[in-house]
C-alpha cells in the first residue's frame, strides 16, 4: 500500500515537474528546477493559499521547443480519468532532528520542510502545513543522503530508470546503508526503493579516457593537441573572415576528435581509472597543459604526488583502504597508503570516498562493500582526514565531483529532500540508518523492514531477546563425557 | 697480511651481528605509560592512567601510574592519550608462511603435514599484520583437504622461525564440507564424515594401545607407526583441532562427531552461515566458537540479516572470538572484523575486543603466554589511539616479545 502511494506520489511529482522522467537531464530541465526552487521562497509560509495548479503551469510557460521532450506531461494530461486532475503539493516535514547539513554548521532540534521533493525551509520556527507528512525524529541525527561512487548493481546504468529493479533487495539494502545517490561511471542516479520516477539525475558529464598504456597516453595527447590546434585555427579563420579576408582558409574538418573537443571546450569532464604514480603525473600534466577537467578513480599512489595533483586541479575518487602492497623492486614510495585521502585533501585535491567493493554483496564478507560507506570514511579518518572532511567526501564533496551538487549532497534550501536519519554519529560503528528519505519519500524505515529491524531495535520490544531458531522446544540428552561414549568399540 | 686478517674479523663480526636472532639481541627495557590499559585478564581489569614495565621480552609489572616507579635504564614511552591493548590473536591464518603450499593435495587425508615447514619470517603480509596490532597467529594448512595437517602457533615478528614459533603442532586442521568438495572429484559430506571417523578411530586406537603399554597395563609393544604417532597429542589434549566448519548440519556433525564422540578439544573456525542456530549446543559444552571471515548471514526464509557473532552472543555463548582466514580478509583487518560483528548486532564492545585477544588465545591453549596483559606474560601489545574495534583508531606501535616490531613513525604502513 505504501509503495502504491509512493508510486502515485511519484507520478504526481513527475507530472508536476514534467520533464525529468525523460532520461537525459538537459540544461533546460535544470532551469525549470531552479525556477520551482526559487518560487516557494516568499509565499510558502502560507502554502495552503497557493494555487494548487501552480507547478503545472510553470513547465508550460517554458518555450514551446520543450514540448517534444515533455511527454510525461502530455501522458498525464491524457489520462484525466485515472489521475485526479488537480495535482496537490506534497509536503514532508522532518521534525526535531539534530541536523548536520554538511554545507554549514549543525542545527539541533530544527525542522526541515520539503515540498514536492525539494527542501523549502530549514529552521526552528517552520510552519508545517496541515496536510504535510510528518516524521518526528527528535534525538536522531539527520545527514544528507550518501553518494555511492562507482556503484554497480544498485541501480542500472543504461539508462537507470529502465534497467533498475526498484523492488530489489539490493536497492533496499542500499537505502538501508544510507545511499540515496549512485554514480555508475556513465550516470548519476537516485537509489530510491519502489519509485522509478525519482531515479534519473545526470548522465551527460563524463567522457571516459584511458591512460593505462604508453600507446593510449600518446594517442590521447595527440588528439588533444589536434583538437587544440583545430580550435585555434578555427578562431583565426573566423576572425579573419570577420575582418573581411577572403583568402582565409577554413581548417579541415576534424575526424575522430569529438571527445577531445568536448574535453578542451570543458563541455565534459575526463573520467579515468588510474592508480600508478606515472599515470597520475601524466594526468596532472595533461590537466595543466590543456586545461581539461579530470576526475581520477583510484589514485592509490596519489599520496606520493599529491602536490602535483593539487596544483593541476585534479579531482579524485579514492578508496582509503585499498591494501595493495608496495613494489619492493622500486626504491621509492609505491602502493596504497591509508593516509592517501588525508594527504590528497591537505594538498587541495577535491576528494570523494568510496568503498573497495563496488555494489552490495549478500555473500557475508562484511565491511568491504557499499553497505558500509561510512566505515570506509572512518578509515580515511584513521589516515588523518578530519571527520568533517570525511563526511563531506561521501556527501557534498562527491556531489561536487559528479556535478550534481545543485541537487544533492547537502541539506540546503532548494536541494532535493534526500536525507538519512541515524541513531548516532555517522562514522560510529554502532550507528545504523533508521530512515532514508529520497525526494521527500520515506523509502526505508528500519522498523518496518525485517532486514535490520532486530539489530539494536529502535523501540524497546516485548519480544524476548533471544531469537527462537528451534521450531519446538529443544530436548535432547545431555552431552556425554568427552570421548567416554565409544572408546574401544 | 695481518691487516687483511683484522678486516676479515671485522667483517665476520658484522656478519654475525646482522644475522643474530631477534630474541638473542637483548631487548630494551620499556616503561609504557598509557591512558587506558585493557588487561583482558580473568577479572576483566581495566586500568586508567596505567603503566606497564617490559624487561627481557616479558611484562615485568603492570599497574597504576604512580603506584609503580620507573626504574633506571627504562625507556619511557609516552602514550598517555591512547589505549594499550594486548596483541591481537588470530586462530585462522594462512599468510605467516609462503602462500603457495597451502593445500598439498596428494591425499584427501594428510595427517602429518606441518605448516612449520612453510613459516616465512618477515614476509610482506606479516609486516602488514603488525601494523594492525596482530602479534600471534595460528598458521594452518588450507581447507582443500579433509584433514590437511598440523598448524603452527607463531608470533608475527622475529628474524627466524625459532624466534617466532610458539608451538608446533599448534592444532590439527580438519575441513568438513565446503572446499574439499570443490578440490576433489566426487567427494561429498557423507564420505568426508566417514573418512574422518575411520581415520580418527584408528588414531585413537593407536593412542589407547600406547597409553596402556606405557602405563604397563599390557606387555605387548603396539608397534610404531609414524602416521598415527603424530596424532597422539590430539587425544592427550596437547593441541586442539581447528575445524573448518559452517552451515547447520556440518556444524552439527562437528559437535556430535569430533567433540562428543571422539572427545577432541574442538575450535570451530568460521562458524558462519546458519551455524548460530546451534548456539545452545555450543553453550552447553562450553566450546569455543570463532566467527569469520563471513560476519553476517542473509536468511532468505525470514528475510533477515543476521550477524553471526551477534546471534551466538544473544544465545549466551561467551567463548566467542573473531578470525580473518587471512588472506581472505587481510590480516591487518582482524580488528575490523570485530567492528563488523558489532555493527551487525554484537552489542558488547568489550566482548568484541576480548574475542580478538583473550578468547582465541584460550582456545589455542596459549593463554599462559599471550592474549592478556599480566606480569610474567610475553610483552605483546599494541599502542592504539582508541579502541581497536573503532576503524578510526590507529595502531601507533606494536611490540612483540618486548621488541618494537612496528612503529608508525618509522614505517608509515598504517593500512
Amino acid at each position: 500500500m505504501r509503495t502504491a502511494i509512493a508510486l502515485m506520489a511519484g507520478l504526481l511529482l513527475a507530472s508536476t515537474f514534467g520533464l525529468d522522467t525523460s532520461g537525459g537531464f538537459s540544461s533546460r530541465a535544470g532551469e525549470t528546477w531552479d525556477e520551482v526552487a526559487t518560487k516557494p521562497g516568499e509565499p510558502d509560509s502560507q502554502p495552503a493559499s497557493q494555487p494548487a495548479s501552480q507547478p503545472t503551469t510553470e513547465p508550460s510557460s517554458q518555450p514551446s521547443t520543450q514540448s517534444a521532450e515533455s511527454q510525461p506531461t502530455s501522458q498525464a494530461a491524457s489520462e484525466p480519468a485515472s489521475q485526479p486532475a488537480e495535482p496537490e503539493d506534497l509536503y514532508f516535514a522532518l521534525v526535531g532532528g539534530i541536523i548536520h547539513p554538511v554545507s554549514g554548521s549543525d542545527l539541533r532540534g530544527a525542522t526541515i520542510l520539503s515540498k514536492n521533493g525539494r527542501i523549502i525551509e530549514i529552521g526552528h520556527r517552520v510552519e508545517i502545513p496541515e496536510d504535510a507528512e510528518r516524521l518526528d525524529v527528535k534525538g536522531f541525527h539527520v545527514y544528507p543522503g550518501l553518494i555511492a561512487c562507482e556503484g554497480r548493481g544498485i541501480v542500472g546504468s543504461n539508462p537507470p530508470e529502465d534497467s533498475t529493479n526498484v523492488f530489489g533487495t539490493i536497492l533496499r539494502l542500499a537505502n538501508a546503508g544510507g545511499i540515496t545517490t549512485v554514480f555508475t561511471r556513465s550516470n548519476s542516479a537516485k537509489a530510491s526503493y519502489g519509485n522509478i520516477e525519482n531515479i534519473p539525475l545526470r548522465s551527460d558529464l563524463f567522457e571516459s579516457i584511458r591512460v593505462n598504456s604508453p600507446q593510449k597516453k600518446r594517442e590521447l595527447r595527440e588528439k588533444l593537441e589536434q583538437a587544440r590546434d583545430y580550435l585555434r585555427q578555427m578562431e583565426i579563420f573566423t576572425r579573419a573572415k570577420a575582418e573581411g579576408d577572403e583568402d582565409a582558409k577554413k581548417p579541415d574538418d576534424p575526424k575522430g576528435l569529438e571527445q577531445a573537443m568536448k574535453l578542451i571546450k570543458k563541455e565534459r569532464t575526463a573520467y579515468v581509472s588510474a592508480n600508478q604514480k606515472q599515470e597520475l603525473i601524466f594526468l596532472a600534466d595533461l590537466a595543466s597543459e590543456f586545461g581539461i577537467e579530470i576526475v581520477i578513480y583510484g589514485a592509490q599512489e596519489g599520496w606520493s604526488v599529491a602536490d602535483r595533483l593539487g596544483r593541476a586541479g585534479i579531482k579524485a575518487i579514492v578508496v582509503p583502504r585499498r591494501q595493495s602492497g608496495s613494489d619492493p623492486r622500486l626504491n621509492q614510495p609505491t602502493g596504497n597508503n591509508i593516509e592517501n585521502a588525508s594527504i590528497l585533501y591537505e594538498h587541495g585535491v577535491a576528494i570523494a570516498i568510496t568503498t573497495r567493493g563496488s555494489g552490495i554483496s549478500l555473500v557475508g564478507l562484511a565491511g568491504a562493500d557499499m553497505q558500509h560507506i561510512p566505515m570506509e570514511a572512518a578509515f580515511a579518518v584513521r589516515g588523518g582526514l578530519p571527520e568533517s572532511a570525511a563526511i563531506e567526501a561521501i556527501t557534498l564533496g562527491a556531489a561536487r565531483i559528479l556535478g550534481i551538487d545543485d541537487r544533492v549532497g547537502s541539506i540546503e534550501v532548494g536541494k532535493d529532500a534526500d536525507f538519512i536519519v541515524t541513531d548516532g554519529l555517522l562514522l560510529d560503528f554502532y550507528t545504523s540508518v533508521q530512515w532514508t528519505i529520497v525526494n521527500g519519500d520515506v523509502v526505508y524505515n528500519k522498523e518496518d523492514e525485517s532486514l535490520f529491524a532486530h539489530i539494536r531495535p529502535r523501540t524497546p520490544t516485548t519480544q524476548p531477546a533471544t531469537y527462537k531458531f528451534w521450531p519446538r522446544p529443544f530436548k535432547h540428552q545431555p552431552p556425554p563425557e568427552p570421548g567416554a561414549a565409544t572408546r574401544r568399540p | 697480511m695481518n691487516r687483511l686478517f683484522a678486516t676479515l674479523i671485522v667483517f665476520a663480526i658484522c656478519f654475525v651481528g646482522n644475522f643474530a636472532k631477534a630474541n638473542d639481541v637483548p631487548a630494551h627495557r620499556f616503561a609504557i605509560e598509557a591512558g587506558k590499559i585493557l588487561t583482558m585478564d580473568d577479572a576483566d581489569t581495566i586500568i586508567n592512567n596505567g603503566i606497564l614495565l617490559v624487561s627481557d621480552g616479558k611484562i615485568e609489572a603492570i599497574g597504576k601510574q604512580g603506584d609503580i616507579a620507573i626504574p633506571d635504564g627504562y625507556e619511557v614511552v609516552d602514550h598517555r592519550t591512547g589505549w594499550l591493548v594486548p596483541g591481537l590473536v588470530d586462530c585462522h591464518n594462512h599468510i605467516a608462511g609462503s602462500l603457495s603450499d597451502l593445500n598439498d593435495g596428494v591425499y584427501l587425508t594428510n595427517p602429518g603435514l606441518r605448516t612449520l615447514d612453510t613459516v616465512e619470517p618477515r614476509n610482506e603480509n606479516l609486516e602488514n599484520a603488525l601494523s594492525g596490532g596482530v602479534t600471534t597467529v595460528l598458521l594452518i594448512p588450507g581447507s582443500g583437504n579433509n584433514m590437511s595437517g598440523f598448524g603452527t602457533i607463531t608470533k608475527t615478528f622475529g628474524n627466524d622461525v625459532d624466534a617466532m614459533v610458539m608451538r608446533s603442532p599448534g592444532s590439527l586442521k580438519i575441513a568438513q564440507a565446503g572446499n574439499p568438495e570443490r578440490y576433489w572429484y566426487r567427494v561429498g559430506r557423507r564420505f568426508m564424515n566417514w573418512n574422518l571417523r575411520q581415520t580418527l578411530t584408528k588414531a585413537q586406537k593407536y593412542h589407547d594401545d600406547w597409553a596402556d603399554y606405557e602405563k604397563g597395563a599390557t606387555p605387548d609393544d603396539p608397534g610404531y607407526d609414524i602416521v598415527w604417532n603424530d596424532l597422539r597429542g590430539l587425544f592427550d589434549g596437547q593441541f586442539p583441532v581447528s575445524v573448518h566448519t559452517q552451515i547447520y548440519q556440518v556444524y552439527m556433525s562437528t559437535i556430535t562427531m569430533l567433540r562428543d564422540h571422539f572427545g577432541l578439544d574442538v575450535v570451530t573456525d568460521h562458524s558462519t552461515f546458519d551455524s548460530y542456530k546451534l548456539a545452545p549446543l555450543i553453550k552447553e559444552r562450553n566450546m569455543y566458537a570463532i566467527v569469520g571471515p563471513r560476519q553476517f548471514h542473509f536468511d532468505r526464509y525470514d528475510r533477515t540479516i543476521n550477524g553471526c557473532a551477534a546471534r551466538f552472543a544473544e544465545q549466551g555463548v561467551t567463548r566467542l572470538g573473531i578470525n580473518t582466514d587471512a588472506p581472505v580478509i587481510a590480516q591487518e583487518d582482524l580488528a575490523y572484523q570485530a567492528t563488523m560483528a558489532c555493527w551487525y548486532g554484537w552489542n558488547d564492545h568489550y566482548a568484541a575486543i576480548k574475542g580478538l585477544t583473550r578468547i582465541p588465545a584460550e582456545s589455542l591453549g596459549v593463554i599462559d603466554r599471550v592474549g592478556s596483559l599480566e606480569a610474567g606474560k610475553d610483552a605483546d601489545f599494541g599502542l592504539w589511539t582508541g579502541s581497536p574495534v573503532d576503524p578510526r583508531s590507529v595502531c601507533n606501535m606494536t611490540m612483540v616479545d618486548g621488541h618494537v616490531a612496528y612503529d608508525k613513525q618509522v614505517k608509515r604502513r598504517t593500512r
